[in-house]
């Protein structure tokens, strides 16, 4: 992958991670997950050695993944978006606080672009930022979608990624829990009458 | 004979895979029952054959690439088959009291049904994983089903349980995921393909080999497995989702999930070690397995309901088996796979008591259950098996596992550390004995459970497990020199 796409798909990472509505969240992690497999095919990557399989199950992830999460959406709808504790501006702040902190302990490797190294990083950090603040429910899958593009950001970058067949299970697995945790989307909205995280605090010592 | 044996370890997760399609054929609602019975038996008796088996051929092990058929899997074969296969045969009972009739129980029935077999098909093939990539799947596709089974009753609480676990484990192993990629990206592996991955060929990787950057994946690796092994701190979602889930469900998830997650950690500290050093691991898991009895300890000696006292005990003794894996010695080997074992029949029994004692007392469901002697013999018995097993009152066999893991700690150096080990399973052991007092005699509360037959599925499960922690006691002080005891080293 280029320089380039790895940043771009860092910044779409943030983006996913400031934004109010889980529609527009939704939007950016699937555009997300669509370049890194049209990057894995070799289209637009800037160059790296295409991987046809790998690419065509990422491309079919980002379809399914997208479309799970649209429906999840538009099946648990609420009066207004459901508000954060901080505001997007220090949302943002400490993701990038985060993504400087793993980038900086995380020592270089001898076979990958370093580019890719610190992308797949930076997603991380990013991921787990978005699933430990938001407080909608559907964000923490967000988290999860992030986090997962990072691994395949630095995957397709080295000349060694991961097995096919890893690759594969790794994303029908992803798949079926995005799926599973759709279903607990309307389940919850049903037993809580929101999707905000906040109000499942029932169970503490 | 090696080929029968490979066709018995298909046969393990093939059963109750073949009945989990079984459950969705049309029509087959009416014989869930029979269905989840005859699974549990079945399933549960070549689970207990195959893993028997593989212990009796000793160090020799068969397979070694992407699979392997060697002692620690069929230690785990033994406890899922054994594990899973009670809780199937004794999930009728939670679900006659869990769901009324009509077409929407049946539904439920098939439900919960479908996906506590599809669950421990998956779980039951996880001990066979020889590759690191595969166990990591294996382990993720875990996660799915068990989460629909945490949430099965579908109040509030048990829906924030299933997603707690959900969303936790699933961060937790894509965390696991990037360290595996980094380990690739570093150089240890070598070759291509899935047998890259295979922790055959990870052991062969010269020290220092992938330099600091095999080091960083082999901690993400690690941190990320904790999160679904329930290790402190990364363990919030253990409490909630032992204590929500229907009892047959949190049998399997404490005492067969939580150690086979332990055995990949393991199988992966062993393939490693050469590559990164044995004193990461031991300070990475020797730390995790401190916080882990360190925070589990306070909620042993607070009352609570009894479910949620068996989650808080889960955490002590995951803390347990992570600093028998850090010590990487004979001792401590031989201490984990005697405590995996006692843990697991002394905890699946309680577990499966829970069934009849929230029947018959429902306040236990929020409060330490009370006057069980005056209620009910069996299930006064049953308590204090389990609970005094894993006191590790002697002759437990987890008073000789915790010995020999300390002892493990002690022959690796770490005095201090086995000393601050020894004196935190001193207070929960005295937390626990707390709790026995307290819930054994007394005055009765709730309702005498009525006719023969209420509590004969519990009896013949309290049976068992003593049959179980007798026969794993009788093994505890043999294993230390025993052939058995190199091959959980990766001597074999």
């Amino acid at each position: 992958m280029s320089s380039g796409l790895v940043w771009f798909c860092v910044v779409l990472g943030l983006g996913a991670g400031v934004v109010r509505r889980r529609s527009a969240s939704v939007a950016l992690v699937a555009v997300q997950s669509l370049l890194i497999g049209l990057a894995a095919l070799g289209i637009g990557s800037g160059g790296g050695t295409p991987e046809p399989v790998a690419g065509l199950a990422l491309l079919a992830k980002a379809v399914v993944v997208a479309a799970l999460l649209g429906y999840a959406v538009a099946r648990t709808r609420q009066p207004r978006p459901i508000g954060d504790d901080a505001a997007p501006a220090l949302n943002g702040l400490v993701m990038l606080a985060a993504v400087a902190a793993v980038i900086a302990l995380v020592p270089d490797g001898p076979d990958a672009s370093q580019t890719a190294l610190h992308g797949g990083l930076a997603l991380l950090a990013i991921g787990l930022v978005i699933a430990v603040m938001r407080r909608a429910t559907l964000f923490q899958v967000l988290g999860l979608l992030v986090i997962e593009n990072g691994v395949a950001v630095v995957a397709l970058s080295g000349e060694r990624g991961l097995p096919t067949v890893v690759e594969l299970g790794v994303v029908f697995d992803l798949a079926i829990i995005v799926a599973v945790a759709v279903a607990f989307q309307s389940r919850i909205l049903g037993a809580f009458g929101t999707t905000d995280a906040e109000a499942m605090r029932g169970l503490r010592d | 004979m090696t080929d029968l044996l490979r066709v018995l370890a298909i046969a393990v997760p093939g059963i109750p895979a073949l009945a989990a399609l079984l459950c969705l054929v049309p029509g087959a609602a009416a014989g869930i029952d029979r269905i989840l019975v005859a699974t549990g038996v079945v399933g549960g008796l070549a689970g207990a054959a195959c893993g028997a088996w593989i212990l009796a051929r000793g160090g020799d092990a068969l397979g070694g690439g992407w699979y392997v058929i060697d002692a620690p899997a069929g230690l785990f074969t033994l406890v899922i088959a054994g594990v899973a296969g009670g809780s199937a045969a004794l999930s009728p009972a939670y679900l006659a009291r869990a769901t009324r009739s009509g077409t929407g129980a049946a539904a439920a029935r098939r439900y919960y049904a479908t996906a506590l077999l599809a669950f421990w098909a998956v779980l039951a093939t996880v001990p066979f994983a020889g590759n690191l990539g595969l166990g990591w799947l294996l382990l993720e596709a875990t996660t799915a089903a068990s989460a629909l089974l945490v949430a099965f009753s579908g109040g509030r609480s048990a829906l924030e349980a299933g997603w707690k676990y959900l969303i936790l484990t699933s961060c937790g192993l894509a965390v696991a995921l990037l360290g595996i990629v980094l380990l690739v990206v570093s150089g240890v592996t070598s070759g291509a393909g899935i047998g890259s991955l295979d922790f055959a060929s990870l052991r062969d990787a010269v020290p220092g080999q992938g330099g600091d950057l095999a080091a960083a994946a082999a901690v993400l690796i690690i941190v990320g497995m904790a999160a679904k092994a329930g290790w402190a701190p990364v363990h919030n979602w253990l409490p909630d989702a032992h204590s929500e889930a229907p009892p047959p469900v949190s049998a399997i998830l404490s005492a067969a999930l939580l150690p086979t997650v332990a055995l990949q950690v393991w199988r992966t500290v062993e393939a490693l070690s050469p590559a990164v050093g044995e004193d990461l691991f031991r300070h990475l898991l020797g730390g995790i397995g401190l916080a882990s009895l360190a925070v589990a300890v306070p909620f042993l000696w607070r009352p609570m309901a009894w479910k949620r006292f068996l989650a808080y005990s889960s955490l002590e003794h995951m803390g347990v088996i992570a600093i028998g894996i850090a010590m990487q010695n004979r001792y401590a080997a031989a201490g984990v796979f005697i405590h995996v074992a006692g843990h697991a029949a002394a905890k699946a029994l309680g577990f499966w008591a829970a069934t009849p004692l929230l029947r018959y007392q429902p306040s236990a469901g929020r409060r330490p259950p009370r006057g069980l002697l005056r209620l009910d013999g069996t299930l006064a018995t049953s308590v204090i098996v389990s609970a005094g097993a894993l006191s590790g009152l002697p002759p437990s066999p987890l008073f000789a596992s915790e010995l020999l893991v300390i002892a493990g700690a002690v022959d690796a150096g770490a005095v201090a550390f086995a000393a601050v080990t020894a004196v935190l399973l001193a207070l929960g052991f005295i937390g626990i004995i707390h709790v026995l007092i307290e819930s054994v005699p007394g005055r009765i509360s709730g309702r005498r459970p009525t006719g023969r037959r209420a509590m004969r599925p519990l009896q013949a499960a309290c049976a068992l497990s003593l049959v179980a922690l007798g026969l794993v006691g009788a093994l505890a002080f043999t294993l230390p020199d025993a052939a058995l005891t190199a091959t959980l080293l990766g001597g074999g």
